[in-house]
């Protein structure tokens, strides 16, 4: 039992070596590509068109809550 | 079962002795300390007291702990003795020697019958429960010993949130946050009846190291008056301390992401000194629960641990402790690999919203480098001073130093991809926290008098600089002139006092008190916030049977907010200038709070639970996570209300098979924002509906399969949830996960060194799924998918200590 119990641990542990690296791939979930804007959307609708340079200031760091 | 040898049996009178229910003694209300009493009788087959019997009390490892006689009535106390897993020993000159298994609660008066049989009576058989008689407490307690610990996945690499959430009412959440019954955050940790102050981040709770536990007890609710200042549950924890013989263990984990854990410990006593020592060491590719599952992107982290537990045992009355503990963080904090920077080329085009509706999170290029680094140092004190069977007076000063620097990289966070207008902060903090906690307990016939008080001084400082985009250029970068900075300082006193009395008469059970506290907070400015609470609670316990325990409590409970990370939220998001002092409005949640349960035993083997609970909470507090940190901030709904249902089963086969498992059903909601509410949109401002909390999950399961044969032990941990809340009102869940975990140890206690290796698998069937989607300030989370680790350990103490490492 111990011998069995040794081999499969010293398996496991050459095993593992190779497969215990950063996990790399594909994103999951896939990038979110752009969209185009939605001129009539509210101003605090994501999807509403960026402030051109003729509007005024800067604009607000999104700023959203967790409830 | 077990049978006293055939020569002993004589067959002149024919004596069974069923003792099933005494053999565990059933749990009372716990408290603050961590020290129980055990009273009992030492009798012969005759059921006649025997006096002068040697009684031993022993730890689950065979370590003795107390020796007593018995007096002329055959009766015996152990007093001080740590919430833990017992076993008592008698024996007398002319008897068989008596002996059984016993569980002691914090503040717990536990009952045990001892019977040492002559040699001439017929038979003895002694029937032993293998599962704990139902809880006499008014509130929902569960109580783990440092056996259980080890048996589960990670065995004692595991952090306490990830035991905490194994119990029923707990849900589990990225960064290793946990949640009890509908509240965020509001649990509170103690190690030897000390309370632990607040952190920066939520580091304590994590760093807090289960080979540091003997034993630990899990209130979910139901709290007594002497526990106050928190919502949630409490986590008591007894550490462990040195043995008569050498304990030890060195070992060492690897495993996925190339995580490489080196960590030891040891403890002994000598004569009336004893100590415990350990530390470990951590790195791995994957430290905080990235935005994606792959690739995970500028994830690195590495944290060390270090503790220490001195005790001295001046006298019968008197003992000391000193505990000291250190924690080190440094992690990088993951870039979203899905978020993509906006087009020059296309000024139309901007990012969408998830399937949930979720606006996107805020972009960061690939080359950020943002870092959190978190440093902490809590040491305390504790004198033990025992009036007999009278009462029983603790006093422990303690300190706490916590450190956290949040680097937002701004060269690169604001570069030339990074959205225009956007800014970035380094915020450093540091809090001290200086206490002391003072109680004593009295044992007056059916009554157990409790009283006590805390105080908390707290000093707190927040650094700041804010950078923004310079927008002016292609490439971006810091506009200096926009650059601004500060200092945010917080002072805060916090005093809570307690009396309460728990009453035993007959079947019935009671358990009164009241407490007070006070917060009384400084800021920078010299503004001052004062606020009060008066809460009194009631429960009670009635057993219908010895196997059937009913029972119900209602109560008031009050948290105050978190002063320390009051200016956090608007620093780093740079939602209030620099210039101006961040308004702090946040008020503490008052909660009027009841439970109903109902517990039984069936042969001794199965153990069912089932409980409701209710919250209505005025001022209900909640937090939120801030960028993709564990930084958090407080504020208030106007009112909350929450209810749940939760069922639980413990099953023990035998020795070798035991099983637990637990279903949670919740729902908590809070209406009206009704402070910090630079953090909100004006639409969320307005609204006055009942909003779902974003850490509610619906449903949560748990099952835990162990078996045990020899070296060998394996556990199974399923554990379900239906999905934290998501979408821009909380009114989605994210998908909902089964994950399961495994763990497989073998004892060579055959080969040199008498080596232990065991083999943990994380997320054994590969699950991918998200804490969080879209919520919030940190955007998604996602689980680790499957994960293997190897640990190898060498045991430093000739002892054998069964398969788990």
């Amino acid at each position: 039992m111990t011998r069995l119990a040794v081999s499969v641990l010293a398996l496991l542990l050459v095993g593992s070596l190779g497969f215990c690296t950063r996990e790399d791939g594909l994103p999951d979930p896939p990038r979110r590509e752009l969209v185009p804007c939605r001129a009539d959307a509210a101003a605090d609708d994501p999807l509403a068109c960026p402030a051109t340079s003729d509007d005024s200031g800067v604009a607000e760091p999104a700023v959203d809550a967790g409830m | 079962m077990a049978k006293v040898p055939s020569s002993h049996l004589a067959w002149v009178r024919r004596l069974i002795l069923l003792v099933i229910a005494v053999s565990w003694a059933t749990a009372r209300p716990a408290a603050a300390t961590v020290d129980g009493l055990i009273r009992g009788t030492v009798s012969d087959d005759l059921i006649q007291p025997i006096p002068g019997a040697t009684v031993t009390l022993r730890s689950s490892r065979g370590e003795v702990v107390q020796e007593v006689q018995t007096g002329a009535d055959g009766s015996f106390t152990f007093t001080g003795v740590p919430l833990n897993e017992y076993v008592l020993d008698a024996k007398v000159a002319g008897h068989l020697p008596g002996h059984q298994h016993l569980r002691v609660g914090s503040g717990e008066v536990a009952t045990a019958e001892l019977y040492c049989a002559r040699p001439g009576a017929r038979a003895i058989i002694v029937e032993e429960a293998g599962i704990a008689a139902p809880s006499r407490a008014a509130g929902s307690v569960s109580t783990l010993s440092r056996e259980a610990l080890k048996l589960l996945p990670k065995g004692e690499d595991l952090a306490i949130t990830e035991v905490v959430s194994t119990q029923a009412g707990f849900v589990q959440d990225a960064f290793g946050n946990v949640y009890g019954r509908g509240n965020h955050a509001g649990v509170q940790y103690q190690i030897d009846g000390i309370p632990i102050p607040d952190s920066v981040g939520n580091l304590f709770a994590q760093a807090i190291p289960v080979r540091l536990i003997d034993s630990v007890e899990i209130l979910s609710g139901g709290l007594p008056a002497e526990f106050g200042n928190r919502l949630g549950a409490v986590v008591n924890i007894a550490s462990r301390s040195g043995g008569a013989a050498p304990d030890g263990l060195v070992q060492l984990r690897y495993g996925s992401f190339q995580t490489l854990e080196p960590s030891a410990y040891y403890s002994r006593s000598i004569g009336r000194f004893g100590f415990f020592v350990g530390g470990s060491y951590l790195q791995s590719q994957r430290a905080l629960d990235p935005p994606a599952v792959t690739p995970i992107v500028h994830d690195d982290g590495r944290s060390g641990r270090a503790f220490f537990r001195a005790d001295w045992r001046h006298s019968n009355s008197d003992r000391f402790e000193i505990f000291f503990s250190y924690a080190h963080n440094f992690f990088q904090i993951p870039v979203d690999p899905t978020s993509v920077p906006l087009d020059p080329l296309r000024p139309n085009f901007v990012r969408p919203v998830d399937e949930f509706g979720n606006s996107a999170a805020s972009f960061f290029p690939a080359d950020t480098a943002a870092t959190e680094t978190e440093n902490e140092v809590f040491a305390a004190a504790s004198w033990v001073h025992s009036f007999g069977q009278r009462g029983r007076l603790q006093v422990a000063p303690y300190y706490k130093l916590s450190i956290g620097a949040l680097y937002a990289d701004a060269p690169h966070a604001l570069g030339a991809t990074a959205d225009p207008g956007s800014s970035a902060s380094d915020v450093n903090r540091r809090a001290d926290h200086i206490g002391a906690v003072v109680q004593y307990s009295a044992l007056t016939g059916k009554h157990q008098l409790k009283t006590g008080f805390q105080i908390d001084y707290l000093l707190s400082a927040t650094d700041f600089t804010q950078y923004v985009r310079n927008d002016t250029g292609p490439l971006g970068g810091i506009d200096p002139a926009q650059t601004a900075g500060g200092t945010d300082r917080t002072g805060a006193l916090l005093f809570g006092a307690y009396v309460q009395d728990r009453w035993d008469y007959g079947r019935t059970s009671i358990n009164l008190g009241v407490r007070v506290d006070l917060q009384h907070v400084i800021l920078t400015s010299g503004e001052t916030s004062d606020q009060a609470s008066l809460s009194p609670r009631i429960g009670a316990s009635f057993a219908f049977l010895n196997d059937l325990v009913g029972r119900l409590f209602f109560g008031l409970n009050w948290q105050p907010p978190s002063p320390l990370d009051a200016a956090n939220a608007a620093r780093l998001l740079g939602v209030v200038p620099a210039t101006m002092q961040v308004p702090y409005d946040v008020l503490p949640e008052t909660a009027l709070y009841g439970e109903t349960g109902l517990d039984g035993r069936i042969r001794s083997r199965l153990r069912l639970g089932l409980v409701g609970w209710g919250r209505y909470a005025l001022h209900q507090l909640d937090d939120v996570a801030i960028g993709a940190t564990n930084l958090i901030a407080n504020y208030n709904f106007q009112r909350g209300r929450a209810v749940g249902v939760e069922g639980k089963v413990e099953l023990s086969l035998s020795r070798g098979l035991s099983a637990f498992g637990n279903v949670s059903w919740e729902i908590a909601q809070g209406q009206g924002i009704a402070s910090a509410k630079f953090l909100f949109t004006d639409d969320q401002l307005a609204s006055r509906e009942w909003e779902t909390l974003d850490h509610v999950q619906t449903w949560t399961a748990n099952l835990g399969v162990t078996v045990q044969h020899g070296p060998a032990s394996l556990t199974a941990l399923l554990g379900y949830g239906s999905g934290l809340r998501t979408a821009p009102d909380n009114s989605q869940s994210v998908p909902q996960h089964l994950r399961v975990d495994a763990t497989l140890s073998y004892a060579f206690d055959t080969l040199p060194l008498r080596p232990r290796a065991a083999i943990d698998i994380i997320n054994l069937f590969d699950a991918h799924y998200a804490y969080r989607i879209g919520n919030g300030f940190v955007g998604s989370s996602y689980a680790a998918p499957r994960s293997v680790f190897l640990r190898i350990a060498v045991p430093l103490s000739r002892a054998p200590s069964g398969g788990s490492v």
